[in-house]
């Protein structure tokens, strides 16, 4: 009870609580402008979060990650394009509703369904999450490598339809993450190791600058194409009648089930992400309202059903996701992995001793959570005439201040000493220009977060179990946990392979 | 050739070196392994070196047997966009630590608002470009004086009057954000209308905009979050 005491005023103090509005309000924003995601907007406020406590810090980060996927749906119904992928459901039957008039009760119903479903995935959470972290008290270090293979070869399966380009980018994320100095014999681990052995960067490449190399740097180069065609500003509508009835909402309660269901497990499936469980969600819901004795309407029609089904999903993948970051280490989806980055660099080890020796700030983490869901609910609610606004931003101005808050951001993690903070600068400019030719040629950035997240796990843990198995390479295949997660891995690399090999038939 | 198809050779290439750099690291066990059972330093990066050999190999095969059927017809001012972006981005970091946060900060976003603006770059552009990242350097060297003064004012204020508050966070960061933002709707209200006349609507736009990001970054992430930011030829 203690903990959740320490837990509560972790987050319910007025710094807390402002920091989490302002992670809501600038999540929205990022959010609702096209081509700018959730993972980006994390990304960017991780400099700002290093200066916080933990708690705060993750507070501020969880405040962004909420309001950037429910703020998405706004273009994806005033213009019918999404914020971010995890809107693109939405589209059909938002932008429909806008064309009818009903612009007011899309948005509105929007962020209720956001709502419920980012409540719903918190519970889940909150629920699973300890009985899963215990579960990992098992594990030695020939579990803990074969869990992080699992965790790289899933995302690489699931983050691009190419499943080789998804391992060839996880194995740069695991070739980065191995830069640096041997963490068993201080041997140093780079080219040109004599020139490069008086720099910062022997001790690696700091995890931050590559995420916001990789995720905004990346982003931004990548967006100076759309400058050409300028931005698309919203049409001008009426917006009337914002809250749905609570007998409609009522009326949905299957649909509302289901689709947190599906939200929370895609989203506790590693590499998935929102963008399968929208489309998901909004099938089931097209099943539903097709039968002939649901008194709904017909998804497809331009109807609050069709909004609400993807947007509880997606929400609901929010808490989902967080579910493996938090218990063993894998993130859900890349929002999560930075999440989970943010988390690590801070020291804060995921898993059972997360919860043990830490517990308070897995409930500060709860507590931020339900927070940012219930601000989310307020902001979007009050803003819904102003959030549109946000979408007259010009691009020529956007663009250049997404690439000085990465710079000045990568340069504020080592802020008080001048040469390392340089060198993080030019680590998230490399990888931003790799991540930017990577996005060109159609490669998945994801697998990269991850292969740097989880190299140091596998080399420690690979290494530590053979040695321990006096030299038996073999050891993997003698723990049936590590057996269970070795055949995830390759059921997770053929799957993809098989199932092609059938849409090929 | 298409990018599609130099990515799996660049990445060959990137792997064969990373494979040789791999075999030149020192091999040596974990402390205190004495019957040499540890894999060693080498071990993982030889792996990983040869699994992105053989799927860059792969991918090499196959993006040449694709069909060019996503390939979108170059457009060369994007280009030099993208190219001119990378560059200045080189720069800023280069000469950060000589010029300093404010300065370097401020022709990093004036040049990028104003090349981003006319899109077509030409060689006709560099007299109105000269001439606006000039004066609105000025500008900016003049407002940040001005907070600079504020704030120190206010410290010492503080320390003299013994009222805790002006020493605070709140105050030194807060009262220069205000006083800028008033300053800032102010010259806005006024230049209003040469903006929306049309000759230098492109220059303001992008000195008005790089001096109010420069000025909230400066105070995020210097008079809040005390980050040390270079002063470089800005040494007040």
């Amino acid at each position: 009870m203690e903990t959740v005491i320490t837990g509560f005023l972790e987050i319910f103090n007025i710094q807390t609580v402002l920091w989490i509005a302002l992670g809501e309000i600038l999540g929205i924003i990022l959010g609702a402008l096209p081509g700018l995601t959730a993972t980006m907007g994390i990304a960017l406020m991780l400099p700002i979060s290093f200066q916080l406590s933990n708690a705060t810090g993750m507070a501020l980060l969880l405040g962004v990650y909420c309001g950037a996927v429910s703020g998405a749906s706004i273009p994806a119904i005033l213009l019918g394009i999404p914020g971010n992928p995890n809107a693109i459901a939405t589209i059909y039957d938002g932008k429909a509703m806008t064309d009818k008039g009903l612009a007011g009760q899309a948005l509105g119903g929007a962020v209720v369904a956001s709502f419920i479903g980012g409540i719903t995935s918190l519970i889940i959470l909150a629920l699973f999450s300890p009985i899963i972290a215990r579960f990992t008290l098992a594990f030695g270090p020939a579990e803990k490598a074969s869990l992080a293979l699992v965790g790289l070869t899933i995302i690489a399966s699931v983050a691009s339809r190419n499943l080789v380009k998804g391992i060839l980018t996880g194995a740069i994320g695991l070739a980065l993450s191995l830069f640096g100095t041997d963490p068993f014999s201080n041997v140093i681990r780079l080219p040109f190791s004599k020139l490069f052995a008086k720099t910062p960067l022997t001790s690696g490449i700091n995890l931050i600058p590559a995420l916001i190399g990789l995720f905004g740097i990346s982003q931004a180069l990548f967006d100076i194409e759309r400058i050409k065609t300028g931005h698309i500003a919203p049409p001008q509508i009426k917006i009337e009648k914002i809250f749905p009835s609570f007998r409609k909402i009522a009326s949905m309660w299957r649909l509302i089930i289901e689709s947190s269901g599906i939200g929370t497990l895609i989203g506790a499936i590693p590499g998935t992400g929102a963008s399968i469980a929208v489309f998901l969600s909004y099938e089931r819901a097209k099943k539903i309202t097709a039968s002939p004795k649901s008194k709904l309407e017909k998804v497809g029609s331009g109807c609050l059903e069709g909004v609400f089904a993807p947007e509880v999903a997606n929400n609901a993948c929010t808490g989902g996701a967080l579910i493996p970051a938090l218990t063993l280490g894998i993130p859900g989806d890349a929002a999560t992995a930075v999440l989970l980055g943010a988390l690590m660099v801070k020291g804060v080890v995921p898993g059972f001793r997360l919860f043990t020796e830490d517990l308070s700030l897995v409930y500060a983490i709860f507590f931020a959570l339900l927070l940012a869901n219930v601000f989310m609910l307020i902001f979007q609610l009050a803003g819904v005439r102003l959030f549109p606004k946000v979408l007259n931003v010009p691009l020529a101005v956007l663009i250049p201040t997404i690439l000085i808050l990465s710079l000045i951001g990568s340069y504020a993690i080592q802020g008080q000493a001048i040469i390392s903070a340089t060198y993080d600068m030019g680590i998230a400019l490399g990888l931003g220009i790799l991540g930017y030719f990577l996005k060109k040629g159609d490669y998945p950035i994801a697998p990269i977060v991850l292969g740097l997240i989880l190299g140091g796990m596998l080399e420690e843990n690979f290494r530590r179990a053979v040695k321990l198995a006096e030299g038996n390479y073999f050891v993997f295949f003698t723990k049936p946990i590590a057996v269970v997660f070795i055949a995830l891995a390759i059921f997770s690399v053929v799957l993809p392979l098989l199932k092609k090999k059938k849409v090929r038939e | 050739m298409h990018i599609k198809r130099v990515i799996p050779i660049v990445f060959i290439i990137i792997a064969l070196l990373y494979i040789i750099f791999s075999f030149t690291v020192e091999e040596r066990k974990m402390i205190g392994d004495v019957r040499g059972w540890d894999p060693g330093s080498r071990a993982m990066p030889i792996g990983i070196g040869l699994i992105i050999l053989a799927a860059s190999i792969y991918l090499s095969f196959k993006e040449k047997k694709a069909p060019d059927q996503d390939k979108k017809p170059h457009d060369p001012g994007i280009r030099k966009l993208t190219i001119l972006t990378i560059l200045l981005c080189i720069f800023f970091i280069l000469f950060f630590r000589f010029l300093g946060f404010i300065i370097s900060t401020h022709i990093f976003l004036f040049s990028l608002i104003f090349l981003y603006y006319k899109r077509d770059i030409r060689q006709s552009l560099i007299p109105e470009f000269s001439i606006g990242l000039l004066t609105c350097t000025g500008v900016m060297i003049t407002f940040y004086s001005i907070g600079r003064f504020i704030s120190r004012y206010l410290f010492l204020l503080g320390r003299k009057s013994e009222i805790p508050v002006l020493k605070s966070k709140l105050a030194t960061a807060g009262a220069p954000l205000v006083i800028l933002v008033i300053l800032f709707t102010v010259f806005l209200i006024i230049l209003k209308n040469p903006i929306k006349r049309g000759k230098y609507r492109v220059p303001f736009i992008a000195g008005f905009s790089s001096i109010g990001i420069t000025e909230f970054l400066y105070i995020v992430f210097k008079q809040i979050f005390l980050v040390s930011l270079v002063k470089g030829l800005v040494f007040w």
